[in-house]
């Protein structure tokens, strides 16, 4: 019985993700999975980390190129949770790792926490993103978001927020105007 | 297919209607044409491909040094308008080839081309019809050849059967001395024969991240034919986005309408593709968002706007595993899928015609970590 117990606690403890299994040979699955299983013990979303090795998987990235990738996420998902708390959604942290890797700072990752309150940073988070990558600037975007956030706007009215909108509300600053396509 | 692909993406990546891509490849290897001794053998292909609008250019050439028997070559263009109506793919206009067998002279044909493509989610099915005149050394020929072929796309096989039928009306130079004890001449006239040129086969394409291997059967008959089998099989390491280590060996079969011999060759070469830069249009771009619509609050239709070009698209996301789907083309020309999804933002990348993996034109792009760049996709509830 004792031995049983020593071989039981050898073991590893978690399951290998079946999705990781499936499409990596064995010495790559045993890898990636040991980075899954630690944000898992960390109380991070594993699912993210997965989703990140497929999508290395499937654009023919190497190993080395996968683990890195993996790493930053984790790494963005350990700030997202520390600054979100413990009660944020797999949803919430995601979202806000991405945000963080999209070169968001952390600080306002915090404001926008305590704007929020109690509500999720999913949808302003999202918007700002979308902006962004639309050509809207950055801190002219964070501003319309920061004033919607300020006055507890419902998440659909960050969606309807569009570049043109912050060039509207911002005409000073440099690149808040119009983009070239509402042009 | 693979250059198509780039184009496309090109295309998709700059957001305009005009776009071109140049190709150039050189390999060396072994060849034994049929009626020829082997040889080692040097090659090199060029090509350049673009569209200005709806229509389509086409330039292609290849020599190859079948080293101590001769030199071969052909040549061959395309310039095709392209329309859509509803979900299909029509392309109208002239092409032209030209082809010089060894120790012959340049053989040439012009013709007239329509063709027809529909996709239908995984499957799409085309047919054509040629019809053209081609003058060769022996005399001069009128043809026609009517096709068909379908891609069936099973994750990362692409299965392919084909038809395709040439009957060549050739008018034949016959030239006879007549002689009697007084006088020689040489009597010359034309004498018209038909031939009736069928050809069936399947072809398998496989093709995961840098690598994909294709090959293909083929079986000629028809009347007036010496029956022949045929095959043909590549593979291509992409090494860089523009380059790729290239391997092929086959036999090909003679082509009917210029004379060119058919033969055995194995080859391995390198191919470079190159990508011009296009500055984005603002009109283009707008013409050109994705449209995300939600389906409940489990669902999201994506719809994207290809160029017309594009054959086939795929999809793939953290919505899907990160494993490939084929986009279904919609009656107004659109490419689609529907996905389940919950809110928050998600990660995409879509492919046309087995190009590489880029972000979707109108949403969000931003790097993905690996060289590349992913499409965001914002999900709302």
């Amino acid at each position: 019985m004792q031995a049983l117990l020593l071989l039981g606690s050898a073991a590893p403890v978690t399951a290998q993700d079946p999705r990781i299994a499936a499409r990596f040979p064995a010495a790559v699955a045993i890898r990636l999975s040991s980075i899954v299983d630690s944000a898992g013990h960390d109380g991070l979303p594993t699912d993210p980390l997965v989703l990140r090795a497929l999508e290395g998987q499937v654009k023919s990235a190497t190993t080395e190129q996968i683990v890195a990738a993996m790493n930053r996420l984790r790494s963005a998902l350990s700030v997202s949770r520390r600054t979100l708390g413990a009660d944020a959604s797999s949803v919430e942290l995601t979202t806000a790792a991405a945000a963080l890797q999209a070169g968001v700072p952390e600080n306002r990752l915090v404001e926008l926490h305590q704007l929020r309150g109690t509500l999720s940073v999913t949808a302003p988070l999202s918007a700002y993103l979308d902006l962004t990558s639309r050509g809207a600037a950055p801190d002219a975007a964070w501003d319309r978001i920061a004033t919607l956030a300020k006055r507890h706007a419902s998440d659909a009215e960050f969606g309807r927020i569009t570049p043109a909108d912050v060039g509207t509300k911002k005409p000073g600053r440099s690149g808040g105007g119009p983009t070239a396509e509402e042009q | 297919m693979k250059a198509a692909g780039l184009l496309a993406m090109a295309m998709i990546a700059a957001g305009t209607s005009a776009a071109a891509q140049v190709r150039f490849e050189t390999g060396g290897g072994a060849s034994h044409l049929d009626q020829m001794a082997s040889s080692p053998l040097t090659s090199v292909a060029g090509g350049v491909a673009g569209y200005i609008r709806n229509t389509r250019f086409q330039l292609d050439g290849n020599s190859d040094d079948h080293v101590g028997v001769g030199v071969s070559g052909s040549v061959s263009g395309l310039l095709h308008a392209q329309f859509n109506p509803g979900a299909w793919h029509v392309e109208v206009g002239p092409s032209a080839r030209g082809g010089r067998d060894i120790g012959a002279a340049w053989a040439r044909s012009m013709s007239g081309d329509i063709a027809a493509e529909r996709s239908l989610g995984p499957v799409t099915v085309r047919g054509g019809w040629q019809f053209g005149v081609a003058t060769t050394g022996g005399g001069h020929s009128s043809f026609y050849r009517p096709d068909f072929s379908a891609d069936i796309r099973l994750g990362n096989f692409t299965f392919s059967p084909t038809w395709q039928s040439v009957v060549i009306h050739d008018s034949i130079l016959a030239v006879r001395f007549v002689s009697d004890t007084m006088n020689s001449e040489r009597d010359t006239s034309y004498r018209a024969r038909t031939r009736d040129v069928r050809d069936v086969g399947f072809g398998l394409k496989w093709a995961t991240g840098a690598l994909s291997m294709s090959g293909h059967v083929t079986r000629r008959f028809g009347a007036g034919i010496v029956a022949q089998t045929w095959w043909e099989g590549s593979a291509a390491l992409r090494l860089t986005p523009f380059a790729s280590l290239v391997t092929k060996s086959g036999r090909i079969a003679s082509e009917p309408v210029l004379g060119l011999r058919g033969g055995k060759y194995t080859t391995v070469g390198l191919r470079v593709d190159m990508l011009p830069h296009v500055a984005p249009h603002p009109a283009a771009e707008r013409a050109n968002r994705a449209v995300v619509e939600r389906i409940g609050h489990e669902g999201v239709r994506l719809r994207f706007t290809l160029p017309a070009s594009v054959r086939h698209a795929t999809l793939a996301s953290d919505l899907t595993d990160w494993k490939p789907i084929a986009l279904s083309r919609t009656d107004d020309g659109r490419w689609e899928v529907v996905l389940s999804a919950k809110s928050g933002i998600h990660r995409v990348n879509i492919s046309a015609d087995d190009g590489p993996w880029l972000a979707p034109p109108g949403l969000p792009a931003a790097d993905d970590g690996f060289g590349a760049n992913v499409g965001l996709l914002v999900v709302e509830d």
